[in-house]
């Protein structure tokens, strides 16, 4: 038999409703904080005293060779490869689809010995056609920021700074333009990261790249500055933590969505489960959680205030930064009240009126209060992603399953073409994400997961036929149905594993999935929307550079601050 | 021969998308895939088999296993539905028999390439133990029971990839190529933030190095 109501421990009953946070426009408001992949790595390399060096850097001064980057880390060393090239312009675009990149990359395990290096030089340009070496566990590549990178390197060959106006505008001197792993390319599969393994968290591996390839940005351009005078100047090192890594998403991120979503609800579900845990907390007045709490809303609300990127669709910076405040005033309030205050009472007052981003906002900040249990979680991110079916269940089952967990799929009318519009596909290109309306892709095949579709036919066919007869007999006439019997059995104890959305319909808008991923699972700043599809924002924004972790400086590092503002 | 350590990732990949080509319904492909897989691991020749059977596999689309039951003893007549298509079926049928029966014999008649039927053990859930008795070159016996299952060789692919014949796999992957759509300046516009003239060409990218007005084409 199949519940109606799903298996509740204490603390999951008091999560979100999977009818809430699982709406496209919900999860967009997520932010980032430290369970994001790009933090939660920056926190483990700090905490567990990771270091980083240079060991070689052999590039001319236009730009052109080869460096290593050594990450020391508990009971593992990697190498990172730099094959850095003098820019062109043709045939540069932020996709894959471009052919000429500023410099391509590749994260290994241990030493890069010359014959590794040969193989992964060679190797590296014929991207899909190409192999990387078996230990291998990241290529990437990235390209400049055009007009920031040129400005750097004139005012470092000066012996002056950058401006920070300018530099706080652009935020990045180099910009990812990919990052390839878990398989791809014959790199090494996550699921072989052995359980010790310091990388084991996902997405660890591609945000250390990140790291690495920003650093490799500071680098060049201070190398670049030498080459022109060599008594140039060095880049202020908080001039460099400022400057994050420049990223730009596509529709990818919504294909990875659909395929991850035991990860996907893993992921939300250790969030959801920290952050109220973080919202029981008591309001004391004048304890340290007060005082850090204050001092990052103040942080928080000024790192929006002077976000002065070019939004689309999503909320403007400002409404946030004024939520921020009112959350701060509420708070204030509510401690003044007396009593036993919680943290959570601030977001569940109904006397106030704020955005659901500034909560967001507010939520991941009840985060930085506690940090050690919030970096434990993180550690059991990874999860067996296997969907098994269950044949020997009977129809009824399953339709009292479906009607369960799906009831939002049912809202859509799939005859109305509206809900229609789009059909998903890939370029033969590089394998390029793309949808566009139906008329204009005729010969395709369709690549979209059309769970209202499909569980609304599902539905239909189920009801005509004899309860008792089994899946496993079901699936007999209708195998076309087994891909979407068995993800909706085998997800069946999760909540949070797939947005309620029809990525087919018209009023579909894929940024908010795109803005899911960029901000709260990889820890973008700045997430900024373009056409509806395309997402572009900072990694590492105001994050330690390689001499402060060595260092252990600068490792408070969350909403930087406007250069300008800098006494 | 020269050989090639591929990762399960790159396997699906390739695999997938070839299947795709035969027509089989997208929902159906998955597990289709992880038996061609599977047999590849096993040493069942799968990559050749799905490259050489490409047309039988087309053929084989659209037809469905026939189910004949008796307690716990079931025949399944395969009306010329090829292995990779018929192992998830079959698997099924010994699952729900099993569990109703505590054990099942499952006699298949008709299935195209039955010899590939000796995936069967490697791809049964946790909980069942399958075995499999060729009686005839056409004719093949399940006999399935609670226990556990053999290991998985997909999960060992995950963790330590699979070594194919070089030249068949690339051969396959530019077959599974055509699953992909044409490029087209129409198609450009469809993702991306590149700004396109009406020739399809690329003028530049909004953000950091685009301040113009976006022409209508691109939107």
């Amino acid at each position: 038999m199949i519940d109606t109501q799903k298996p509740t421990s204490p603390v999951r009953a008091q999560l979100p409703a999977p009818d809430e946070l699982m709406q496209p426009t919900r999860l967009a408001t997520l932010a980032p904080s430290r369970l994001s992949a790009s933090r939660s790595l920056l926190n483990k390399m700090a905490r567990e005293e990771w270091s980083v060096e240079c060991v070689r850097f052999d590039i001319d001064d236009r730009a052109r060779g080869e460096a290593i980057y050594r990450v020391h880390a508990p009971g593992m060393s990697f190498d990172f490869m730099v094959f850095s090239f003098e820019p062109v312009l043709e045939g540069r675009t932020g996709r894959i689809i471009g052919t000429a990149w500023d410099m391509l990359g590749a994260l290994v395990e241990g030493e890069a010995t010359p014959e590794i290096v040969d193989q992964t030089r060679a190797e590296m340009p014929k991207l899909y056609a190409g192999r990387a070496t078996p230990n291998t566990l990241i290529w990437c590549r990235s390209n400049r920021s055009l007009r920031l990178f040129e400005h750097v390197v004139e005012r470092l060959a000066a012996g002056a700074q950058p401006d920070g106006d300018e530099l706080w505008r652009v935020g990045y001197l180099m910009r990812n333009t990919g990052l390839d792993g878990n398989g791809t390319f014959g790199t090494k599969s996550f699921v072989a990261y052995e359980a010790d393994h310091p990388l084991r968290v996902p997405y660890h591996a591609q945000m250390l790249a990140v790291f690495l390839m920003r650093e490799f940005s500071f680098d060049l351009a201070e190398h670049l500055a030498r080459t022109i005078n060599p008594q140039a100047a060095t880049l202020d090192a908080d001039l460099k933590r400022i400057l994050g890594l420049g990223n730009g998403s596509g529709l990818g991120l919504v294909y990875f969505v659909n395929n991850h979503p035991v990860l996907l609800d893993r992921w939300l579900t250790l969030r959801a489960e920290a952050v109220r845990m973080c919202q029981d907390l008591p309001v004391v007045v004048g304890s340290p959680a007060w005082n850090r709490m204050h001092d990052l809303l103040r942080r928080a609300a000024r790192f929006y205030d002077d976000d002065p990127s070019p939004y689309e669709a999503f909320t403007h910076p400002t409404v946030i930064a004024e939520g921020l405040r009112l959350i701060r005033k509420e708070l204030e309030a509510l401690a003044a009240a007396g009593g036993d205050v919680r943290y959570g009472d601030v977001v569940a007052s109904d006397r106030y009126d704020v955005c659901q981003e500034a909560i967001e906002v507010f939520n991941v900040l009840l985060l930085e209060l506690r940090p050690d249990e919030v970096d434990a979680a993180i550690e059991h991110f990874a999860v067996d992603e296997t969907l098994r079916g269950r044949p020997e269940a009977t129809v009824r089952e399953l339709l009292d399953l479906i009607r369960r967990d799906y009831g939002w799929a049912y809202a859509y009318d799939m005859a109305d073409p509206r809900q229609c519009r789009y059909r998903w596909y890939k370029s033969e290109t590089a394998e390029e994400p793309r949808r566009g309306p139906v008329e204009e892709v005729p010969v395709s095949h369709e690549w979209a997961l059309d769970i209202p579709g499909e569980v609304q036919r599902i539905t239909r066919r189920l009801e005509a036929e004899p309860t008792d007869r089994t899946v496993g007999e079901y699936l007999l006439d209708y195998p076309e149905d087994r891909r979407m019997v068995e993800r909706i059995q085998g997800l069946a104890e999760l909540s949070y594993h797939s947005p309620h959305m029809n990525m087919l319909a018209e009023d579909f808008i894929p940024v908010h999935i795109i803005r899911l991923m960029n901000a709260a699972f990889h820890g973008i700043d700045k997430t900024v929307d373009n056409f509806g599809r395309f997402v572009m924002g900072l990694l590492l924004h105001g994050a330690p550079t390689r001499a402060d972790l060595n260092q252990r400086s600068g490792l408070d590092w969350i909403y930087p601050e406007r250069p300008a503002e800098r006494a | 021969m020269s050989i090639l350590n591929i990762s399960l990732r790159e396997a699906r990949v390739t695999v997938g998308r070839t299947l795709w080509l035969t027509g089989i319904p997208l929902g159906a492909a998955p597990s289709a895939r992880e038996t061609v897989i599977a047999c590849e691991a096993v040493g069942l020749a799968g990559f050749r088999r799905l490259r050489d059977d490409f047309d039988l596999l087309t053929e084989s689309v659209g037809r469905r296993l026939a189910l004949r039951s008796d307690g716990a003893d079931v025949v399944v007549d395969g009306t010329g539905v090829h292995a990779f298509f018929a192992v998830p079926g079959l698997l099924d049928v010994a699952a729900l028999t099993v569990a109703r029966h505590a054990h099942a014999r499952v006699r298949v008649d008709g299935v195209t390439r039955p010899d590939l039927l000796a995936v069967l053990p490697h791809l049964a859930q946790d909980g069942l133990r399958v075995d499999v008795q060729f009686l005839s070159p056409e004719s093949v016996e399940i006999v399935a029971e609670r226990g556990a299952a053999d290991a998985s060789p997909v999960d060992a692919v995950a963790t330590q990839g699979m070594p194919v014949d070089a030249d068949l796999y690339w051969e396959l992957y530019r077959l599974s190529d055509r699953a992909l759509t044409p490029d087209s300046p129409l198609s450009r516009n469809h993702t991306g933030r590149s700004v396109f003239n009406e020739n399809g060409e690329v003028i530049g990218e909004l953000g950091e190095d685009w301040h113009g007005e976006v022409p209508a084409s691109a939107k």
